[in-house]
């Protein structure tokens, strides 16, 4: 379903270059739940960019679904995330002007719904995310949790196949952590491909595989048995 | 369908964000509100100027022309009855013909005493300059004939010397002679001394005897139509060529050719008005680009969360595109109320006239609208063309 065959992105610093990614082959299948954990500067975001194709690689192939992204033009593109993706951010990446449900609906906008089922599918998504009561506040009126709760809402009010989410819990205390990481868990257990990046191993432990990366190289790659029911309780 | 629910969701988004900073397009807005209140008060006095001036020259009367042989050093004239003969036999060029002599009169009436423009013609002269009357008759063929002392007086003399009561029947002295007022004519200016209201109108043959003046310098010609008057103009001219052996010492005018020169001039000058405040309106236009530049700047991250979540280049586009289109067609209907506000203002406080020109509304909507396009079109582009990856990053 994803996959990711020698990916390598350099950023030209003045003289010397940055190898944030130097040459990852990574092969995610179906309904798996995979966390990416690294330090920082590991060059663990730029990999989930690759993934979600908002970057493109200096060079190698990324495939979703069996497409070559290199093949894709930028409008394919755009359609593939709203479509197939669904993003998750560290800073929730809100549309600070909009409402909750505004935010929400704003995927199934470029998908080009109809206002009643934009309006149907977002509180749909909200109602999952326990925010049906504040679907008219400001990002600004809702707290971190419940940010990310929006962004969670937005992910998935397009029913998407890929839930990306980089640092999820970063900016959040354990509880809401905890929130935020038992509505991966639940939708991974409807299908969901879910990658999570991280770089707290007590996370990554939830997963069931766990992928490390260090300076732009994936150092290892193991089985998680260790399941979500141990160690997230 | 989808498109048009997609057009729907960016002309939403953009009113959000148009209102959502509404200090910003107040200001942006202002260039293109001044840019075109300007054009359609400009054109609006321009048109209104034009019109005042053509109203007031064709009730002159479109079919009048005016033949003038006194001209200094000219001593030749053309007798009354040739040109009489002659309008009488080019009845499919003319209708009509007067005589028309003017001059200076001492009025007298008990002990006041002052001077009045007089001028004399026949009868035919009240029905080729439209006289209006406000009591009495107007000078017959009959008075001409037994060079009657009668007179026709305007309403100053009316005021002045009669208190305003109907001196139909009455006399008054001019020049020392005895003439029995007729009738009054219908106030034309305010009845002041300065007016056209202080004048009197004798029958013409008394004046070439009264004035010691043998010759008429001066007829009034009426056209068949308004369709003839060319012809009718340069058929009298080539009378009079033949009359004077010569193109020179009189001048042929007709209110048509008045009329088609001032046109011509006042279009000219509306045109220049509006070029004025087009190039106005391009200012208000560039204020566009820069707020819509700086918008697109602020707005990157924005552009970078839309991109990640399946914003194609063209939608991006389209949100700003109509944010600036919106922006500047909302400032240009605001500057056409604003316009057509302010015309009845600037009418009564300087004294000009002021007509809307319903072409120069839609054609400055359309123009700012245009502008919205024109100088919309490289921000939103430089928005839509973002790497989504770039614009995320961005703060
Ligand atoms: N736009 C850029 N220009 C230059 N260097 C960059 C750019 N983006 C990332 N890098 C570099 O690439 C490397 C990997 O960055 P990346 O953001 O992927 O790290 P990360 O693993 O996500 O770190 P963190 O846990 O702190 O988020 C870093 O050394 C970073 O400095
Ligand atoms: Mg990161």
């Amino acid at each position: 379903m994803i996959r990711l065959e020698n990916i390598k992105k350099i950023y030209h610093m003045g003289e010397t270059d940055v190898h944030a990614l130097d040459g990852v082959s990574l092969h995610i299948k179906p309904h798996e739940f995979v966390a990416i954990i690294g330090p920082s500067g590991s060059g663990k975001s730029t990999l989930m960019n690759m993934i979600g194709c908002l970057d493109v690689p200096t060079d190698g192939e990324c495939w979703i679904d069996g497409v070559a992204v290199s093949k894709m033009r930028d409008n394919q593109l755009a359609d593939l995330r709203n479509r197939k993706i669904g993003f998750i951010f560290q800073q929730y990446n809100l549309l600070s002007k909009l409402s909750a449900i505004e935010n929400v609906e704003l995927p199934l906008i470029y998908r080009g719904l109809s206002q009643a089922e934009r309006t149907e599918l977002a509180k749909e998504a909200l109602k999952r995310v326990g925010l049906l009561d504040k679907i008219n506040h400001k990002p600004s009126e809702l707290s971190g949790g419940q940010q990310q709760r929006v962004s969670i809402a937005r992910a998935l009010s397009s029913k998407p196949s890929i839930i990306l989410a980089d640092e999820p819990t970063g900016a959040l205390d354990s509880k809401s952590g905890i929130e935020i990481m038992q509505m991966l868990h639940e939708l991974h257990s409807e299908g969901n491909t879910v990658v999570l990046i991280t770089h707290d191993l007590n996370i990554a432990k939830q997963a069931e595989r766990i992928v490390t990366i260090k300076d732009g190289l994936i150092v290892s790659d193991t089985e998680n048995k260790n399941d979500r029911n141990e160690a997230s309780l | 369908m989808k498109f048009f629910a997609k057009i729907n969701q960016s002309v939403k988004m953009a009113m959000k964000s148009i209102l959502g900073n509404k200090a910003r397009s107040a200001l942006t807005m202002l260039g293109i509100v001044i840019g075109v209140s300007s054009v359609i008060l400009l054109t609006g006095i321009g048109g209104g100027t034009t019109k005042a001036i053509t109203d007031q020259i064709s009730s002159m009367g479109t079919k009048l022309i005016t033949v003038n042989t006194n001209r200094r050093g000219s001593t030749r004239s053309v007798d009354y009855d040739d040109l009489s003969e002659y309008v009488e036999d080019n009845p499919e060029l003319f209708s009509n013909l007067c005589p028309y002599i003017s001059g200076i009169a001492q009025a007298k009436l008990g002990s006041e005493n002052f001077q009045t423009s007089l001028d004399a013609s026949d009868e035919q002269y009240e029905s080729i300059k439209n006289v209006e009357l406000i009591s009495g008759r107007f000078i017959s063929e009959f008075d001409c004939e037994n060079r009657a002392y009668v007179v026709v007086v305007g309403t100053y003399i009316q005021r002045e010397l009669f208190g305003g009561m109907n001196p139909v029947g009455e006399y008054i002295k001019l020049n020392g002679k005895q003439f029995k007022i007729i009738g009054v004519y219908d106030e034309t200016a305010d009845s002041t001394k300065n007016s056209q209201d202080n004048k009197v109108t004798i029958p013409y043959t008394t004046a070439m005897r009264f004035l010691k003046n043998k010759k008429i310098s001066t007829y009034y010609l009426e056209a068949k139509n308004e369709d003839v008057v060319d012809m009718a103009v340069s058929s009298v001219k080539s009378f009079f060529a033949r009359k004077f052996g010569s193109d020179s010492g009189f001048s042929v005018t007709s209110v048509s050719v008045i009329i088609d020169t001032m046109n011509e001039i006042l279009g000219m000058m509306t045109t220049m008005l509006a070029g004025i405040a087009a190039i106005s309106l391009i200012v208000g236009g560039i204020g566009v680009m820069n707020i819509m530049t700086v918008s697109v700047s602020e707005r990157t991250r924005e552009i970078g969360i839309r991109k990640a979540i399946g914003a194609r280049t063209t939608d991006i586009l389209m949100q700003f595109l109509i944010e600036s289109v919106l922006l500047s067609a909302i400032g240009g209907t605001i500057g056409i109320l604003v316009g057509i506000g302010l015309g009845p203002v600037v009418k009564s406080l300087l004294n000009l006239e002021f007509a809307v020109q319903m072409n120069m509304v839609i054609i400055s909507f359309a123009f700012s609208a245009a502008i919205g396009v024109f100088f919309g079109i490289a921000p939103a582009k430089k928005a839509a063309n973002l790497h989504p990856i770039d614009a995320l990053r961005a703060d």
